[in-house]
């Protein structure tokens, strides 16, 4: 990317899967916009007409990794996939950590551009300099699992990194996802699902060579900074020795339990002691892992060696787990959050859309708005782990029921019938995880995300920090409502500063977890841009890299009109968070109220310079941001759209 | 020289430390130090001779200490130092 390729390999593969022709070509035209996610959304962008839907020949998948994969920069192992989303029709975003980016690079290249749909299952491979496109018949209907260990063994390499769809994939349901090895998702947004459409099974990579930093000593002076910061944060002391289900006492303290569909926001006491973290970790864990360069380490191996799940070891459960399958579901057993998680792993489903449409089923049924009939002669009670995992089977198989509960939440709800709808908890058609009725700045950040509904684009953590460093803080936020959880008041701005923060972390390849968004003593914009500089002998300050990241969230939005026509009515939370009160404690009482969901969109839309109205970047914004071809084609698109 | 530990977490900072001394860039082929994951162990190769395109572990000459320990953030730093002593 940059002419001395330091940081960039410089070179991306652009592969057509109809012609089975691969190129070459030099990435220095997307120097502006980074990496990993900035390119990404950037090659959508030009890429796409508004008329190639996400399953389309003509959609395009780009794997992208950032300037800072491969190095010794704090947790520089993450990998970036976009495409047209199967479940919004606008930009699908996802992230993953391991070690796939890194090797990447060494591999040769900073991104790979997939077009077209093979005639025959295929995967890729990609041998430093050499790609070859294999056939892959004999691994089609295998899990992630299942095929990792095929193609690690076919191709008699067991350093190889590989990407892979499972059943759920091939299946084209469309919240599927992609694998990274066997337990790294890049989870939402049915990217599995357009792999699946391409009859692409897998990504396999190997690489041997090196990444080049342009300024040696100043690169490692900079990497050291950044790194002497996580041993001083009690946060990341707790998020090393517990992994993110640290976060329970944090969650249940402040209300963010997702009980029931989102009934309630606390949880009973006998499912608080069963996913209390330390009893858990000492019970279940084997080990500890890191992905690539992380200085952090949040990965537990599980071990069951009781019960119904005996004999279960796999990598992972993240609190997103214990939230989906059981708050959600009200199942009160950490074991089956780690089998549920597995499952999902294997079989190439995202937690979030498999728990929330298990999840709204199990509402429905309560409520009588779906019967055992509709449901293949199933009755999923609150709590059933048999039935949440069987309905998850259906739907990756598409199996009676299951081909409707396959189209995820909002398209199922569409199908079941209109009092169902008010129950399926979704943004923008994209599944929730994400407690709303909560904390404000968290909430808007989520329904304001470009991915549909979503925490890591733009959501503060910040929100419920109790040990948050308050005058630095107030310094870098400049607002002093971080810590107030229900205040309206300041948090778009402090949604403005994590929409950037966490774009730039996703286009230089560090984790997100490693960054200020997870505590505000971890490198921020200044440690980002004295690292990426260093690496590529470029000399750009925080405002430009601000800049850099504010571009890529015009073009998601703009984009995300173009191709799905959303506006400010799709920023909205589910009625459910707005018309239901919490029933119990903490938050008794609590919603989120629609005037004042009003005014925040309206100082949000403000302070990015975008008409109120439509919630849209005006011609002036995105000509400033040297973005006037996207302004055209806001003007061109606008009213006709659907006609194509 | 190799050893077992359950304190590494296999984030090869060390492997990328370590290329960085011999050859200024980031690449864990020519590490003398490198973490596998065995299941649910982790082992450590430390290499003193050079092998193939492997440095062997000269301790970090002409640094101000070991760059494997001095980037490795978990408790396996102290194995690992240790380890290197007779270097």
């Amino acid at each position: 990317m940059h002419k001395t390729h330091c940081g960039y390999t410089g070179e991306m593969l652009y592969i057509d899967l109809n012609s089975r022709v691969i190129e070459r070509r030099s990435t220095e035209k997307y120097v502006d916009w980074i990496g990993g996610l900035g390119v990404g959304v950037k090659i959508l962008y030009d890429e796409l007409k508004p008329w190639i839907t996400a399953y389309d020949p003509g959609n395009v998948l780009v794997i992208g990794t950032g300037p800072l994969n491969g190095t010794l920069a704090p947790a520089s192992g993450r990998i970036c996939v976009h495409s047209k989303s199967p479940v919004t029709n606008g930009v699908a975003s996802s992230n993953a950590g391991g070690f796939f980016a890194p090797e990447l690079k060494y591999a040769g290249y900073d991104h790979i551009v997939i077009k077209g749909k093979a005639s025959v299952p295929v995967y890729l491979w990609i041998n430093d300099g050499y790609v070859q496109i294999r056939e892959a018949g004999h691994l089609w209907g295998k899990t992630t699992w299942e095929t990792d260990d095929a193609i690690k063994s076919e191709l008699n390499g067991p350093k190889i990194q590989t990407m892979s769809i499972g059943p759920a994939g091939e299946n084209l349901v469309r919240g599927a996802c992609i694998m990274v090895n066997k337990n790294r998702a890049l989870g939402r947004c049915g990217l599995g699902a357009v792999m699946g459409s391409k009859n692409l099974k897998a990504i396999a990579v190997r690489g041997t060579g090196a990444v080049n930093v342009a300024d040696r000593q100043g690169f490692m002076e900079a990497a050291d900074k950044a790194r002497s910061s996580y041993d001083k944060s009690e946060v990341i002391e707790k998020f090393k020795r517990l992994s993110s289900i640290c976060a329970v006492p944090g969650k249940i303290k402040f209300g963010g339990m997702p009980y029931k569909n989102f009934q309630d926001m606390s949880i009973p006491k006998e499912m608080a002691d069963a996913f209390e973290p330390e009893m858990n970790i000492k019970r279940h864990r084997v080990i500890q892992t890191a992905c690539f360069a992380c200085p952090i380490g949040c990965s537990p191996h599980y071990y069951i060696k009781s019960g119904p799940y005996a004999g279960l070891k796999t990598e992972g459960t993240q609190f997103e787990s214990l939230a989906d399958f059981g708050c959600k579901l009200g199942i009160s057993d950490f074991t089956f959050c780690i089998k549920a998680t597995s499952f999902c792993n294997q079989y190439g489903i995202d937690v979030d859309p498999a728990a929330e449409v298990v999840a709204w089923v199990m509402e429905c049924y309560e409520k009588g708005l779906i019967s055992e009939r509709d449901l293949d002669g199933l009755k999923p009670e609150w709590g059933d782990a048999g039935v949440a995992i069987e309905l998850m089977r259906k739907m990756v198989f598409k199996e009676g029921v299951g081909a409707v509960l396959s189209e995820g939440v909002a398209r199922a709800a569409d199908l079941m019938g209109e009092k169902t709808k008010y129950y399926a908890m979704h943004i923008k058609g994209q599944d929730l995880y994400e407690p709303l009725r909560f904390s404000i700045g968290w909430s808007l950040g989520t329904c304001v995300s470009t991915r549909g509904g979503g925490h890591t684009t733009g959501a503060p953590v910040c929100e419920i920090n109790t040990n948050i460093d308050r005058d630095l803080a107030k310094e870098k936020y400049g607002v002093d409502t971080f810590d107030k959880p229900l205040a309206y008041q300041g948090k778009p701005k402090l949604v403005k500063y994590y929409e950037m923060l966490n774009r730039l972390a996703s286009s230089l390849g560090m984790c997100i977890y490693a960054v200020d968004w997870y505590d505000i003593i971890l490198p921020g914009f200044n440690e980002m841009a004295e690292m990426y500089n260093a690496a590529t002998g470029r000399n750009l300050d925080v405002k430009d890299l601000q800049d850099a990241a504010l571009r890529m969230l015009n073009i998601e939005r703009a984009f995300n009109y173009i191709h799905a026509g959303f506006e400010r009515k799709d920023d909205y939370p589910p009625r459910r968070a707005m018309e239901e009160a919490v029933p119990s404690e903490p938050l008794k009482g609590f919603r989120l109220e629609k005037e004042k969901w009003d005014a925040l969109l309206d100082e949000y839309y403000e302070m990015h310079g975008w008409d109120k109205k439509a919630g849209l970047p005006t011609r002036s914004t995105l000509v400033e941001m040297g973005l006037d071809y996207v302004a055209d084609d806001l003007e061109k698109y606008k009213d006709n759209r659907r006609n194509y | 020289m190799n050893i077992l530990s359950k304190d590494c977490v296999g984030c090869r900072a060390c492997e990328l430390a370590c290329s960085f001394h011999h050859k200024g860039v980031f690449n864990p082929e020519v590490s003398s130090i490198k973490s596998e994951f065995l299941s649910d162990i982790f082992e450590i190769t430390v290499l003193a001779q050079t092998d193939g395109i492997r440095f062997g572990c000269d301790g970090c000459k002409g640094e101000d200490e070991k760059l494997c320990v001095k980037y490795c953030n978990f408790p396996v730093r102290n194995v690992i130092r240790e380890l290197l002593l007779n270097i």
